[in-house]
């Protein structure tokens, strides 16, 4: 295996706070991992910080080998780095269908007068769109509520929803923010079958989480950090037994859940 | 076959409206109502140019400052210059678009309330300077004497408000066409994904800059353009004329016919053009009509008239609907 | 040549209009934080305010103070009755409220045209004569403004930090769902908010009115002001309406006395350009702003 993604000596300051201090670590091309640690640790300031969302004080992002740090985020997911969103982030006035079409034509499309009718290739490349669109909401399980304004979507489907405008981009590496928080056990367990089922077409997942249990049975590989720093890795019988993870977890009430 | 029906509808529709308007000096005489007629076809590509912007989820409160720049270019192109119209005409959009172009890359970071109170101070900022750049724009009395527009192969100029009418009909059209087809292309869900969440829109491989930037800049250039048209058909221009009250009335076409398709605005310029007219008879109260008017739409029809239309529309389409619907597989139609 | 005469002639102008513009910016700022609403008809409140006083003073023969106080109570209540019959039904909806808000402006501007006439008016001033030193001359019509307004600042502060009432703003400014998660009475809150607002800017237009002649457009100026200085302080930010008052009204004058007029009206909009670009929260907010 390959290495996809690597990260090293990455801090970020804010203001006197070390929210994430020389920070590394890599991952493998088809691997499933996890980026765990307690409230506060700095795993969204990390999460943030490999997307382009915010930029570190120090450090590397590398995206298979190539330096992305300069790349705004867009860029970064025209690379084939994708993300979703810790709370429901959708086009939430559109319907489910035009929120995925939204993802795919992100990063091509015909030019202008093809919008013209009888110009271009505009009706060949609607019906390619629309068709890989309905093969994405098959894949999520939301073909029958296409057509559902996204707001009045149950939160489990929005959840979906979310990951299916992520996966629309065709990505290589795909990042997951707390893609289970507020979730009931049953949402849950849906929602690690379909990372699976993502990970088994290829797609390489970096999930940051809080939820113990869950990233314990999905990751191969775990990644825990506290006060910004990394506390251990490996696998997850590793990272469990280690004891400045436990340590860091002790008094956390979530080490339960 | 539904959506074949109704895209053959549409297509009628679309065509008899072009004849009838094309047929409007034939049947409409009298000064007084082909002024109004030319005045809302000059406001529509103003408030189309507004629509694009409006698009991408940036209110701006200066597009009368942009028509501005394009009136006072054209003016003082075909005056100073004797450039020929049609030459000072786009020029006068593409003076609009580069300024835009230029002030865009700053002032589109603003989200809001910020762009909106950015764009309200830019209006005053370029109304102060056609008052006080008097050797420009001839200050508090303007300019005067403008040339009607003349055009290549047709000789002598539209002197007439009807020749005008075919002009600004043409140029209509041809905003209408080009934000028709730009709408329906790629970069039509480009707009709609940066207005509806830019930071989704950014996550999925959008530019969010890159995008407002253009809209802003092609709304900026039918601004301009709009602006040249109304210098050439008042032929004659004051500060007066680019207020942030004229930045208000585009902005409030858009709002009243209803901003999120293309019918909205030219809607918006049908019913707002003449309402000063309508309520002449009240001339006291003009002012303060206007203003209810206002705050009754925003009450009750916020979303604009064409929405009203729609809504009332597929009421009544349901309503027919109804009985055949019953008992009918929803989810048959979603199968492609 | 700069003497320091020419600096205290400065400072004291660029003081009184800086009142002015404190007191304006501050109800706008306020109406703002809790109702998030651009209050474009801020400046009629200021115009109502003037005639109030005016009408007070030379028809019923009220004494100055009495009279503004007296519109400002006026006022204030009218603005409570607005916010009830136009705002309170969109809320949530900014743009509604913000076109409303623009439908008021011209309503009442249109009212108070076919009411009042398009003409000017004046008010005799209360106080009359000029306070002289070796090197300042300050009138005491200008001293008066730059009094009161201290008065209401320091009343307006002991509102906020020390009542029932202040908290309970301060909590609505700060999340509107917590505070009615609280108990507190939200939409009473949204409704004193807008009438304290508007009660401000009658303060202002009272304190004006004696200085410069009243006419029924005079409260566009003065709204544009109003946003110069919330841009300037940050949108909703108290202090920042407070130096962002102060420091438009004094660069104002140093512009005027050094550059001339027209320099000067061009001065607030290069400001708030700058300030937009570099800092778009305004230059008291905080880094996380």
């Amino acid at each position: 295996m390959s290495e996809l993604l690597s990260v090293s000596g990455l801090s970020k300051r804010f203001g006197g706070l070390n929210a994430v201090s020389d920070l590394s670590f890599s991952i493998e091309s088809g691997s499933i991992v996890g980026l765990i640690g307690p409230n506060g640790a700095g795993k969204t300031t990390v999460f943030n910080l490999v997307c382009g969302q915010q930029q570190p004080t120090a450090g590397e992002v590398r995206f298979e080998g190539r330096v992305v740090n300069a790349l705004p985020p867009f860029e970064r997911v025209r690379l084939g780095m994708a993300r979703t969103f810790q709370s429901t982030v959708l086009y939430t006035d559109s319907t489910v269908l035009e929120n995925v079409l939204r993802g795919l034509a992100a990063r091509s499309g015909p030019a202008v007068w093809s919008g013209v009718p009888g110009l271009g290739r505009w009706r060949a490349y609607r019906d390619d769109l629309h068709r890989r669109a309905f093969d994405l909401l098959d894949f999520v399980d939301l073909r029958d509520v296409h057509d559902i304004t996204a707001r009045n979507l149950p939160y489990g489907h929005q959840r979906s929803l979310g990951v299916a405008i992520a996966l629309a981009t065709s990505p290589k590496l795909l990042m997951l923010d707390e893609p289970v928080a507020g979730m009931n056990p049953a949402e849950t367990a849906q929602m690690a079958q379909l990372i699976r089922r993502i990970n088994q077409q290829g797609t390489t997942i970096l999930v940051v989480e809080h939820d113990m249990s869950f990233v314990m049975q999905l990751c191969g590989h775990i990644i825990a950090v506290s006060n910004g720093r990394k506390l251990a890795e490996g696998t997850p019988d590793q990272v469990q037994r280690d004891p400045q993870v436990i340590a860091a977890y002790l008094g956390d009430e979530d080490v339960a859940a | 076959m539904r959506a074949r029906s109704s895209r053959y509808a549409l297509a009628i529709v679309i065509v008899a409206a072009v004849v009838g308007a094309w047929l409007v000096p034939s049947f409409v005489h009298g000064n007084f109502w082909l002024h109004i007629f030319d005045m809302m076809l000059i406001n529509a590509v103003l408030a189309l140019g507004l629509n694009i912007i409006l698009k991408t989820g940036q209110v701006s409160l200066a597009h009368a400052g942009f028509m501005a720049i394009g009136a006072y270019a054209s003016a003082q192109l075909t005056l100073k210059l004797a450039l020929p119209f049609l030459a000072a005409f786009l020029l006068s959009g593409i003076l609009a678009a580069a300024v835009a172009l230029l002030l865009g890359r700053v002032i589109l970071r603003l989200k809001g309330v910020y762009f909106i109170l950015f764009t309200f101070a830019l209006n005053e900022f370029i109304f102060l300077v056609s008052k006080d750049a008097v050797a420009l724009t001839g200050g508090n009395t303007g300019l005067v004497g403008i040339k009607a527009p003349t055009l290549p192969f047709v000789a002598g100029s539209l002197q007439t408000k009807a020749q005008f009418y075919y002009l600004a009909l043409a140029v209509f059209l041809l905003a209408l066409a080009f934000l028709a087809a730009l709408y329906r292309s790629p970069f039509g869900r480009a707009m709609d994904a940066v207005r509806e969440s830019e930071q989704l829109a950014e996550a999925t491989g959008y530019d969010p800059m890159r995008v407002k930037l253009i809209a802003f800049v092609i709304g900026s250039f039918l601004a301009g353009l709009g602006g040249s048209l109304s210098a050439h058909f008042l032929r004659y221009i004051a500060p007066f004329n680019f207020t942030f009250w004229e930045s208000v009335n585009f902005l409030l076409m858009n709002i009243i016919g209803g901003s999120f398709s293309l019918a909205g605005p030219i809607i918006g310029a049908l019913i707002l053009t003449p309402l000063p007219e309508f309520l002449r008879d009240y001339l006291l109260w003009q002012q303060f009509l206007y203003g209810l008017i206002l705050m009754l739409f925003m009450r009750f029809l916020p979303d604009g008239v064409t929405s009203a239309i729609g809504m009332s529309v597929r009421a009544v389409v349901d309503w027919v609907r109804t009985p055949r619907r019953k008992g009918a597989p929803v989810a048959a139609e979603t199968q492609p | 040549m700069i003497t320091t005469s020419t600096i205290a002639q400065i400072l004291v102008n660029g003081l009184t209009s800086g009142a002015f513009y404190v007191l304006m910016a501050l109800g706008f700022t306020l109406i703002f934080g809790i109702l998030r609403l651009v209050n474009f008809a801020h400046g009629e409140f200021y115009m109502l305010g003037a005639f109030v006083v005016y009408h007070l003073t030379t028809q019923l023969g009220l004494d100055y103070f009495s009279a503004v106080a007296l519109s400002a109570l006026v006022i204030g209540l009218a603005g409570m009755m607005v916010e009830k019959t136009v705002f309170a039904p969109l809320r949530g909806r900014e743009l509604s409220m913000l076109m409303s808000a623009l439908g008021l402006q011209i309503a009442i501007q249109g009212v108070m045209a076919v009411v009042e006439g398009v003409d000017g008016f004046s008010i005799p001033s209360p106080v009359s004569g000029v306070y002289r030193s070796s090197w300042l001359a300050f009138p005491y019509e200008r001293l008066l403004v730059v009094g009161l307004t201290i008065v209401v600042l320091a009343g307006f502060y002991l509102l906020i930090k020390h009542s029932t009432l202040g908290k309970s703003l301060r909590a609505v400014a700060q999340d509107g769902e917590a505070a009615l998660m609280q108990g507190i009475p939200v939409n009473r809150v949204y409704a004193i908010a807008f009438g304290l607002g508007a009660a401000l800017a009658a303060i202002a237009g009272g304190l004006i009115a004696p200085i410069f002649s009243l006419h029924v457009y005079m409260g566009q100026a003065a709204l544009l002001k109003a946003f110069i200085v919330v841009i300037l302080g940050g949108l909703g930010s108290i202090p920042g309406a407070v130096v962002g008052g102060l420091l438009l009204g004094v660069a104002e004058s140093a512009f005027a006395t050094l550059f001339g007029g027209l320099t000067a009206e061009m001065l607030g909009f290069l400001l708030i350009m700058g300030v937009l670009l570099w800092k778009p929260t305004g230059i008291l907010a905080r880094a996380d702003g």
